[in-house]
């Protein structure tokens, strides 16, 4: 091995290929570190989605509707999912969920649907907004029964009416 | 990612501050940037990629290298989306992988071994990335994963969350959610298989590609926009 001082770099040493097989060495080692302890080391990881058994009796979730002149109706989630996230996080800490909306909550959902449009711009047509609350209950044996119900809406072109109502 | 670059670059302007980046290796700090930043990362990733792939002169080795580390600090930055979060783990790893395979000259004796062993090491990234999986459901759930429980309350989460039918309609048919819980820890267990035999390529593929379409469709997880191209590394060309 030398040094060539014109292309500053040493000769016949195959630093790139051992610099390569060296990181290669490092990968597999840091894939085989992220299985056997169980833990992420970004962007390693251990891929630990929906592995905790989860048998609940009983679930709830919220989500908002827009409903547009037309009849039709669409769901945030099916096109801002982060959004859709954060909606239910935030409706879950509203405790209990049939006191009627207040001012704040009703702002707050049409800061929803503002960001949701940004998003969407066809969002911006819908004409009335509904917080659906879903809970389901799922036995060991028997059916899954789902019940929704409207917790909170608010027609768009008149923000400040509106309370929850119905069941579907 | 190019299609995604305006929803995430909306999401980087709407959280700002409050964003919680990750440290590569859990040690080395990411810079929390603007959503202009983010932008020019984003635009610089896809730029570095389009040079690799169509400048041969330039080399393609640097600008790999540069996509690797353009990928960590672009995902970092929307790395809490849902449609984010582990989902492009496989990217910056499989770039710096071609990156640092670029740079052994193509006329070096152990260049075609070193080909060999890259393809190999990508391959185990997208193997781990299931047999990870299936062990942390034994780790965390046992043998008892199988019997559907855990799928069939995600399934129903998954209705409540967005109103998916066909999510609530899988969920009440209990054979079928056993079924697919017994498919899918068995598909995470054993998709390893696929390296010491290529010819299972032809079973395991399309199944990875099914089980992706229906997580998409029913869980509206959408694994398959990173790991469905890096099937490629699995195809004998």
């Amino acid at each position: 091995m030398a040094f060539d001082s014109d292309t500053f770099a040493f000769v016949g040493w195959p630093f790139a290929s051992v610099g390569c097989v060296t990181l290669l060495l490092v990968v597999v080692a840091l894939l085989a570190w992220s299985t056997l302890a169980g833990r992420d080391l970004w962007p390693f990881s251990h891929y630990p989605m929906f592995a905790a058994n989860d048998n609940a009796t009983g679930v709830r979730g919220f989500r908002l509707r827009f409903h547009f002149a037309d009849g039709r109706t669409t769901q945030l989630g099916d096109h801002a999912g982060d959004l859709a996230e954060a909606f239910a996080e935030k409706l879950e800490r509203r405790a209990p969920v049939a006191t009627p909306p207040t001012e704040a909550e009703l702002a707050w959902v049409r800061d929803f649907w503002i960001q949701a449009c940004r998003q969407h711009p066809p969002l911006a047509a819908a004409v009335r907004l509904e917080v659906i609350m879903g809970a389901a209950l799922i036995p060991q044996a028997g059916e899954i029964t789902v019940v929704e119900r409207v917790v909170l809406g608010c027609d768009i072109a008149a923000p400040t009416s509106g309370t929850g109502a119905g069941a579907s | 990612m190019l299609v995604q670059l305006r929803g995430h670059v909306r999401y980087v302007r709407r959280r700002g501050a409050e964003r919680r980046l990750p440290r590569v290796l859990n040690v080395v700090p990411l810079p929390a940037l603007p959503a202009e930043a983010v932008a020019a990362v984003g635009l610089g990733l896809a730029a570095c990629l389009a040079v690799a792939a169509l400048v041969p002169a330039a080399g393609a080795g640097p600008w790999l290298v540069a996509a690797a580390g353009a990928s960590l600090l672009y995902f970092a930055q929307v790395i809490d989306l849902p449609a984010v979060r582990r989902k492009p783990n496989t990217v910056p790893i499989f770039l710096l992988l071609l990156g640092a395979a670029s740079f052994v000259p193509a006329a070096a004796p152990e260049a075609p071994a070193i080909g060999r062993l890259v393809r190999w090491t990508m391959q185990l990234v997208v193997a781990q990335m299931y047999f990870s999986s299936g062990v942390m459901k034994l780790r965390l759930a046992g043998w008892r994963w199988a019997d559907g429980a855990t799928l069939r309350t995600a399934l129903v989460r998954a209705h409540l969350g967005d109103g998916n039918r066909a999510a609530l309609w899988l969920a009440r048919r209990r054979g079928a959610v056993r079924l697919a819980a017994t498919l899918m820890l068995g598909f995470d267990l054993t998709f390893w298989l696929i390296i010491p035999f290529p010819n299972l390529a032809w079973a395991f593929l399309p199944l990875g590609i099914g089980f992706h379409v229906a997580t998409a469709a029913l869980l509206r997880i959408h694994y398959w926009i990173y790991v469905v191209p890096a099937y490629l590394v699995f195809v004998r060309w």
